[in-house]
């Protein structure tokens, strides 16, 4: 039982971070129907931005969160200006392979300039450290990057549910046209959900250095594609299901090699592929709500 | 007439892309009327409605609001002058609660008392949008539905209100109450421009009507006279 116990606390750093790119796929699908590739690069970026920040310039680290989310929102505004704006309305398809571009361009020119090598991230001491219950440890940075999430979360759900720029939000959702007519500017709420998708990329950046302490170029290749199956899990358009199923899905395939012998450790992701086929086939809707049509 | 009228469509040319759906079309809507637009299906009547809301592509003509050329404007500024709509075919939020409508159509009141105020009224109005208040729209009846969007146009303290064909659908009782509920909203001032394919309908609750048939109007008149129609009385009527 402690060792389950151990696995689930063991997972909660990195279903954090996937909870939190979830939220930003299911944000930008939910209002354009965009499946936005290139917002691991977002979250690289943000990444990038406080380790410059702190351990280049040695800045104080809140300065380094401050750079992160700064940084995360010009290049996801950026990207959606130069790359999705004029191609919208031509299809999921077509802003789908558009984000795949962006993304290339974007991580290759980072590893072009930064090169692909793990840089070590700077994090106070204060982050480092455990707490023991008996037998089972507890790493102090885990607690502090749940907390993190857990109250950006509930403030977005929040927004979203309960708050003018939220019911504009999900009425674009279902049509935009409809809501041009209600007096909403739509290309505005566009911009203003690039802007929350990118701040919760920025963090995720943010608490993957504290994480794994170090970051590379390459790093956005990695968590979304958990991310992106999160976010259909949780029925796409749905943050409130985007954050229990990030949670969900790292914490399940944590105690899936948890409980594999240790040769096939690395059969980590075929977990999370096979949840989703099941979903796909099963109950391709999500296992939430959906918010969009 | 020296006074302006409130909406008024000069010689308007219209369409989707290259091709024209409407062709010089003239409408007035003077302050407090309510006009309405007949026709069958497919004749331009809607087009000229996303026209106004600048939803169409407008080659030609002139359309202003209170004396303004609004032509140019988007739809949400256009919005924001006080026209509000009742999409066709009941253009509801399906995943939004029947409360959260009501709300999307008070988006540009800034006042929370207001707000309050005129969904209490709309609750009066209908007082079976209060009773599924946190139902999701989309597991509402029809003529639910249709209340509902006619309730979200009134939330925003319009003063011209745009209705596509709001009996369509609907069971000839709740057809006869949206009459007379367009004529409730009429008596608080609020002007209305009708599309309707129900003449009947029309032509009891308006004071003017412009009759289009193949993006063109090819006959107008005060509705008591078109009533009286011939032909109207022929094509839209049957025999009365």
């Amino acid at each position: 039982m402690n060792y389950f116990i151990q696995q689930v606390l063991n997972a909660l750093g990195w279903g954090s971070i996937i909870a939190l790119l979830a939220v930003g796929y299911t944000m930008t699908f939910g209002v354009i129907g965009l499946v936005n590739f290139a917002y691991g690069e977002v979250f690289m970026i943000g990444a990038f931005a406080a380790y410059f920040a702190v351990t280049v310039l040695n800045l104080p680290f809140w300065v380094g969160i401050l750079t992160s989310l700064i940084g995360a929102i010009v290049i996801g505004l950026t990207i959606e200006r130069t790359a999705f704006k004029p191609v919208r309305g031509s299809g999921m398809i077509t802003l789908f392979i558009t984000s795949l571009g962006a993304s290339i361009i974007v991580r290759n020119l980072s590893i072009m300039f930064f090169d692909d090598n793990l840089k070590n991230f700077k994090v106070p001491k204060f982050y480092s450290g455990v707490y023991l219950f008996g037998d089972i440890i507890i790493l102090k940075k885990n607690i502090l990057i749940l907390l993190i999430t857990i109250t950006f979360c509930i403030m977005l759900v929040y927004l979203v549910k309960n708050t003018k720029l939220g019911i504009a939000m999900r009425g674009i959702s279902y049509d935009s046209k409809i809501s041009e007519t209600l007096g909403v500017n739509t290309e505005r709420i566009i911009i203003i959900t690039f802007i929350i998708a990118s701040f919760f990329g920025g963090i995720a950046g943010i608490l993957w250095g504290i994480l794994f302490g170090s970051i590379r170029a390459s790093m956005g290749a990695i968590p979304v594609v958990d991310a992106f199956i999160a976010s259909v899990i949780g029925g796409v358009g749905n943050v409130f299901g985007a954050i229990v199923s990030g949670y969900i899905l790292a914490i399940g395939s944590s105690l899936f090699i948890a409980y594999l012998p240790s040769e096939l450790v690395g059969l980590k992701p075929l977990f999370i592929w096979v949840v989703f086929f099941i979903i796909l086939i099963f109950k391709p809707s999500g296992l939430f709500r959906a918010n969009i049509k | 007439m020296n006074t302006i009228p409130l909406l008024e469509l000069n010689n308007v040319v219209a369409g989707y892309g290259k091709k024209d759906i409407i062709n010089e079309i003239s409408i007035r809507i003077n302050q407090g009327e309510i006009v309405t637009l007949l026709g069958s299906n497919a004749v331009g009547k809607s087009t000229i409605l996303k026209t106004i809301l600048s939803q169409t592509c407008l080659k030609s003509g002139e359309i202003k609001y209170n004396g303004i050329d609004i032509s140019n404007l988007a739809t949400y500024k256009i919005a924001r002058l006080g026209i509000s709509v009742v999409p066709e075919g009941r253009g509801i939020f399906a995943n939004l609660t029947t409360k959260e409508n009501l709300l999307a159509g008070a988006y540009l009141l800034k006042s929370k008392q207001e707000i309050e105020k005129n969904l209490n009224r709309v609750y009066s109005v209908f007082p079976i949008l209060k009773e599924r208040a946190n139902q999701l729209a989309e597991s509402l009846s029809g003529g639910e539905q249709e209340m509902l969007v006619i309730g979200r146009s009134l939330m925003s303290k319009p003063n011209l209100i745009l209705l596509d064909e709001p009996s369509s659908g609907l069971a000839p009782k709740l057809v006869e109450l949206v009459g007379k509920i367009i004529k409730e909203i009429n008596n608080e001032g609020i002007s209305i421009l009708l599309i309707e394919q129900n003449a009947k309908l029309a032509l009891g609750i308006s004071d003017y009507g412009y009759l289009i048939r193949k993006g063109e109007v090819v006959l107008e008149g005060n509705c008591k006279d078109l009533i009286k129609n011939e032909k109207i009385k022929e094509i839209y009527l049957g025999i009365m």
